[in-house]
């Protein structure tokens, strides 16, 4: 049997569908209401923000405006410890990246050998310099590198002597090359141009016309600080010895030779005239 | 119009008022909010530079003292003027202290300025001071610094000689903590040239190519300013981030 409803359709619970009685208007405006309490909501928190943002710019740009005044009233500070900061940097720059001579000298009375003499010694930190009295840069040996060097003019007693001598060289810290000018004997038992240089003093190399004169030069290493301490600089810069520390010095002619390392003689150029420059004013003994 | 339809509508109407204001109402908020936000990144960045230079500013201001004092000592190494008397006296002493006679000294006014007169230019960068009210002799470097070439002549023996030359170099020096020791004129020897005696080694008659530092001639030696206050300040504050420095002094 089949059931039968005969309450009339619209009087029915749930008539209507889902929608109901209203065909879904309530729906709509519930609908509608939410949607615009979204809006609401979001319109609101996104002013909100902005509000928050505009505070916090304004509420900076005070700080900032009165660290700026601060700054500004005590800038003569500033300027002043900058300028501190610059003389500083400058003369430790100066001081730092110096050619150390003493430990250079120091070192060379430590290899000299017994049997050496020497007559004439320039030191110089770059081929551009010049000593009063110095001597001459004509071989163009002395301009090959850019580094701290010294010109030694000598006589010993024999050649094995000079490439002992050379070979002793390379033993003073902070060498990079040693470089053999010439080394000759001389013609006559008056001796060469060193005796002169010595002063005829009889213990130079007029002993004997055996006893060769040798010139060389001794190549220092540039000073990796020296080199960073100056950005930008093209030119060569003065550079020092590394760290003292090496054993106690002694009298030339005092230290016992030793066995002969790699030098590198390349040139055997006679050496000229000593250049001097013009001096304009000074004070003389 | 059935109710599906009715449905249709309502939907799209509500999708219409939705993309209206998202795209007319609040896009143009969020534009704002925006700009808003690289506004306030850089008011925090002023901010914080700000922050910076007044705290440098106060520092400096809290150690005027000693800054004071320290450039006031480096002028006794690099001084404004010449001040040839004072390099005199200074060679004199050491050389006495060190048994080696001071035969001469001369100024080289034709010389060339040497690789560290230029090197220490390029920090000084006082380009400004070139030619500017320079003592008699003195040469501008290549970026510059104002130096004053020497030549000095020695006899002595040459371990005398030695330790003058490192007396000489301990004038003005850079110690092992990274501080400079100022007793006197800064010198950088260029060159040394020892000729045997008239005894021979190592009795010596050297000769010696310095050069002495003269302070840029438009700073001076405080570039204005006094034991109690600093000069007018024209340029606009920058942090400062130097380490701090000593000095001591000797004599």
């Amino acid at each position: 049997m089949k059931a039968v409803n005969l309450i009339p359709g619209d009087v029915r619970p749930g008539a209507g569908g889902a929608a109901g009685k209203s065909g879904g208007a309530a729906y709509a405006v519930l609908g509608a209401l939410a949607l615009i309490v979204a809006m609401f909501a979001l319109y609101t928190k996104t002013n909100a923000s902005l509000d928050d943002k505009t505070a916090k710019v304004a509420t900076l740009e005070q700080q900032a405006s009165a660290a700026e005044t601060q700054a500004t009233s005590l800038a003569s500070y500033t300027k002043f410890a900058a300028l501190r900061t610059k003389r500083v940097a400058t003369v430790k720059q100066l001081a730092g990246g110096r050619f150390d001579w003493a430990h250079a000298l120091h070192e060379l009375a430590r290899v000299l050998p017994p049997n050496v003499w020497l007559t004439d010694l320039t030191g110089t930190t770059s081929p551009e310099a010049r000593v009063e009295g110095g001597a001459s840069s004509a071989s163009g040996v002395r301009s090959a590198l850019p580094v701290p060097a010294i010109e030694i003019t000598g006589c010993t007693t024999s050649q094995s002597s000079v490439a002992k001598m050379m070979a002793r060289m390379r033993l003073i810290d902070g060498v990079q090359r040693v470089t053999l000018i010439d080394a000759q004997k001389s013609n006559s038992a008056g001796g060469g141009p060193a005796d002169a240089a010595a002063g005829g003093s009889g213990s130079g190399c007029n002993a004997s016309p055996q006893f060769p004169t040798f010139h060389l030069v001794v190549f220092f290493e540039q000073q990796a600080s020296a080199v960073a301490a100056a950005p930008g600089q093209t030119g060569p810069t003065p550079a020092a010895a590394t760290t003292p520390g090496t054993t106690p010095g002694t009298t030339p002619g005092t230290t016992t030779g030793a066995a002969p390392t790699s030098t590198t003689p390349t040139a055997t150029t006679a050496t000229g005239a000593s250049p001097s420059t013009p001096a304009t004013t000074g004070v003389t003994k | 119009m059935t109710a599906r339809d009715r449905i249709v509508l309502l939907v799209v109407a509500a999708a219409a008022v939705l993309a209206g204001f998202w795209f007319l109402v609040l896009t143009p908020k969020r534009d704002d909010g925006k700009e808003l936000d690289a506004k306030v990144a850089a008011a925090e960045t002023r901010l914080q530079a700000a922050q910076a230079s007044a705290s440098a500013a106060q520092d400096a201001k809290q150690r005027y003292d000693r800054d004071y004092a320290t450039v006031a000592r480096l002028g006794k190494a690099v001084p404004v003027d010449d001040d040839v008397p004072s390099l005199v006296y200074q060679l004199e002493s050491v050389s006495k202290h060190n048994k080696v006679d001071f035969r001469s000294i001369k100024l080289d006014s034709s010389s060339t300025p040497t690789a560290a007169a230029g090197a220490a230019g390029a920090t000084a960068g006082s380009a400004s001071t070139a030619g500017a009210a320079l003592p008699p002799g003195a040469t501008v470097g290549a970026a510059g610094f104002p130096t004053m070439p020497f030549s000095f002549a020695f006899d002595g023996s040459f371990f005398r000689l030695e330790d003058f030359v490192r007396d000489l170099d301990r004038l003005t020096s850079v110690r092992g903590d990274d501080s400079i020791d100022v007793k006197g004129r800064l010198l950088t020897i260029d060159g040394i040239a020892l000729q045997a005696g008239p005894k021979g080694f190592p009795q010596v008659s050297a000769s010696m190519s310095a050069t002495a530092y003269l302070l840029p001639a438009d700073e001076g030696l405080a570039d204005g300013a006094t034991a109690t206050a600093p000069g007018a300040a024209t340029a606009t504050a920058t942090p400062n981030t130097s380490a701090a420095q000593s000095f001591r002094s000797d004599r």
